[in-house]
């Protein structure tokens, strides 16, 4: 009987040590071959390495425990670990374990498609903003007047091609940029006193609205592409005009309009299980010609436009809209995902 | 004389069983071993094959249990000391004599437990094995999860233009954990809760056994580490395959389910403060990582729904539900469950009530 249970023992420990190395050799392969990023954010790897380590050196002390003598394979915690039951019921536990080590040495490493972000709906950098204050429905004005809104978008691409297709004039397109700017730092100021309480913003976001606000061009990359759309939240209509030039995956959302797409990232806080994918709204006759899943790089003038929200009855949202003036296909980032920078 | 026979041809089934598990451990190892040096021709050839559904639910599935693992072996490791080196008298002699007056202490120590949810179950089912009251414990699992710098971290990132949120979902935790021990303290008391796996036989034998160690004063260093070592193996085998299944269902539903659905749910502040609260539960997210979650909800449900889902999520969900059964007792966790999901939704109502 002694010996029977003895062997039960053994026979657990070795099972349990080999699983435990799978587990080890799994981390390490998707470790080496970089696709540990397909599943988890990098400030989380410390704890991916600890995991790697410590399975496999409990497998190893466990594969030495499947051979040691017998008084000293038991631990002494109160025998509530043995697997109970038939030869069936310890073959799908273990089954179990060996589930996730056969998916992960199987499955490609591929980001999310964009099938999941629409169910879990898009952020837009709609910001927290009531859409009947007062700097935003000085912007709609300031979008339509350059734009001609939304219904009658053709005209609105057209403008802004006509800036970006005389590239000889450059000069005429700096005024241009130079006069919007001083008509929105007027804008600015007229209303600071009330439209705008800096003080209850982050002082982070606050300089980086200041150093980026002074630069024509904003060039949104892997590492500021969630501060940028935290900024583009918070100071929406003070970024209007500015050209700006993003890369991202084709994704179209249900209550998009035909014309309408967004060059979206996923963000990944911790695992695949938390990633919100986040875009500007991008406008124009060239998005027809993409693809959903594309990656592409998207350059346009910032404008503002009305978001008409996925639910009925909703308040449309002011959002930010790229009005294109030029998309290419690029090759997917070797970071796909994006992470946030405060943490 | 029948009986001697029946004993041999146990031991005998018992040794042919033990070459068969070898024989299975080695056939394990080498399909591991292929499957390792092959990892990348596999998954190129594998892309084509399989449908993109399939291949999102197992992305979402293996990323849960890898991000979740880590996390797991710090409990147990945890527990794993406790078992080995803490004695039950020690935690006998700094716990309070009043039941009650143990709350607020251990909502305290809740905070300094650096640990989520994952991780937090193994040390609590240990330290009440130890001897350490139930609704304390109770107090550790909810707590703990919330009240810790990482979350409190993520969760001031995360909205920190609106610190309501954050100053909110700290202090209710820490209340409402209180109060859902006080709860379960006066349905409970000091009753066992904890599921007993083994028989009346084995249990006489292991308290002889654990006796005799309380007899040596500490154990030996090398035998402590082993004994830390393999009892962390053993619990992890314990809590592991019910992670592993949790996360199954968790990326069932984190694929399939569209979250349009929750806007049309919620639509006042009852339903969608229980809403919130269900979603929290399904998404089963780590309780660093969901207030990035709820803060893409922000501009469609009401904060007081946006803290029910903050407070609620940690202290319960779909992947450490299955974990809580196989710990405690089956009444236990229900009432555990319904408490907390009262608690959390009465405190959050109020809270709308009064704001």
């Amino acid at each position: 009987m002694e010996e029977q249970v003895n062997q039960e023992h053994r026979m657990h420990a070795f099972l349990r040590g080999i699983i435990m190395f799978g587990f080890a050799m799994l981390i390490l392969g998707l470790v080496i071959s970089g696709g540990i990023r397909y599943y988890i954010a990098p400030h989380m790897l410390p704890f991916i390495y600890f995991g790697m380590i410590t399975f496999l050196i409990l497998s190893i002390v466990q594969i030495w425990r499947s051979t040691a003598k017998p008084e000293s394979v038991e631990c002494d915690c109160g025998a509530d670990h043995e697997i109970k039951g038939s030869v069936l019921k310890k073959v799908l536990i273990y089954s179990i374990f060996v589930l996730p080590l056969l998916v992960g040495f199987t499955i490609p490493d591929q980001m999310l498609g964009s099938s999941i972000a629409s169910n879990r709906g898009i952020q837009l950098a709609q910001g927290e903003m009531e859409p009947q204050t007062g700097p935003v429905s000085i912007a709609i004005d300031q979008d339509q007047s350059s734009g001609q809104g939304d219904q009658e978008d053709q005209p609105a691409t057209d403008d802004q091609q006509d800036v970006t297709q005389q590239p000889k004039s450059a000069d005429d397109y700096l005024t241009e940029i130079e006069q919007i700017r001083q008509e929105f730092e007027q804008e600015q100021q007229e209303q600071t006193d009330e439209s705008y309480n800096y003080e209850s913003f982050n002082d982070y976001y606050a300089q980086l609205a200041a150093q980026y606000l002074n630069e024509d061009t904003i060039v949104i990359t892997d590492d500021n592409f969630l501060d940028m759309m935290t900024l583009f939240e918070l100071y929406m209509e003070d970024f209007v005009g500015k050209e700006i030039e993003t890369i991202g995956f084709v994704l179209r959302m249900p209550e998009f309009a035909d014309n309408q797409m967004v060059a979206a990232r996923y963000a990944m806080t911790c695992c695949v299980a938390d990633v919100m994918p986040y875009g500007l709204l991008t406008q124009g006759e060239m998005t027809r010609e993409f693809i959903d899943d594309t990656w592409v790089k998207v350059t346009g003038t910032l404008g503002l436009t009305e978001y008409p929200g996925t639910i009925e009855g909703e308040h449309p949202w002011m959002i930010p809209v790229i009005h294109v003036t030029n998309i290419t296909e690029v090759d997917e980032p070797e970071q796909p995902y994006v992470y946030p920078n405060l943490l | 004389m029948i009986q001697t026979k029946k004993d041999t041809h146990k031991q005998k089934k018992g040794i042919e069983g033990t070459f068969s598990a070898d024989f299975i451990g080695l056939g394990l190892l080498a399909l591991f071993l292929i499957l390792f040096f092959n990892m990348e021709k596999i998954k190129d050839g594998s892309y084509d094959i399989l449908p993109s559904e399939w291949i999102h639910v197992s992305t979402i599935f293996l990323s849960i249990v890898l991000e979740a693992v880590p996390f797991i072996l710090l409990g147990v490791f945890v527990s794993a000391l406790i078992q080995v080196y803490i004695k039950e008298d020690t935690i006998q002699r700094y716990l309070p004599k009043n039941a009650y007056a143990a709350l607020f202490p251990a909502a305290v120590l809740g905070a300094l437990f650096p640990v989520c949810e994952c991780a937090i179950i193994p040390v609590v089912r240990r330290l009440i094995k130890k001897g350490m009251p139930l609704h304390v414990g109770v107090v550790f699992l909810v707590a703990a999860p919330i009240l810790n710098p990482v979350v409190f971290a993520s969760t001031f990132f995360a909205f920190r233009s609106n610190m309501t949120v954050v100053y909110t979902r700290m202090v209710l935790a820490f209340i409402l954990a209180i109060l859902i021990g006080a709860i379960l303290y006066l349905v409970f008391k000091n009753s066992n809760q904890i599921k007993e796996h083994h028989t009346e036989q084995q249990h006489t034998h292991d308290h002889e056994h654990l006796h005799d160690h309380h007899h040596e004063q500490k154990p030996g260093l090398m035998m402590g580490i082993r004994q830390t070592f393999y009892h962390a193996t053993d619990e992890f085998f314990d809590m592991g395959k019910y992670l592993i299944l949790g996360a199954c269902i968790t990326a069932m539903f984190q694929t399939f389910l569209d979250r349009n659905i929750l806007h049309t749910l919620g639509s006042d502040e009852w339903s969608s403060t229980l809403v919130m609260m269900a979603f929290a539960y399904i998404l089963s997210l780590c309780s660093e990582a969901d207030a990035f979650v709820a803060a893409s909800f922000g501009n469609t449900f009401t904060v007081g729904s946006i803290i029910a889902f903050l407070v609620y999520g940690p202290m319960l969900d779909l992947k450490n539900t299955i974990m809580l059964f196989a710990c405690f007792r089956t009444r236990f966790v229900i009432a555990f469950m319904i408490t907390g999901t009262v608690v959390v939704f009465a405190a959050v109502m109020l809270l709308q009530y009064l704001l």
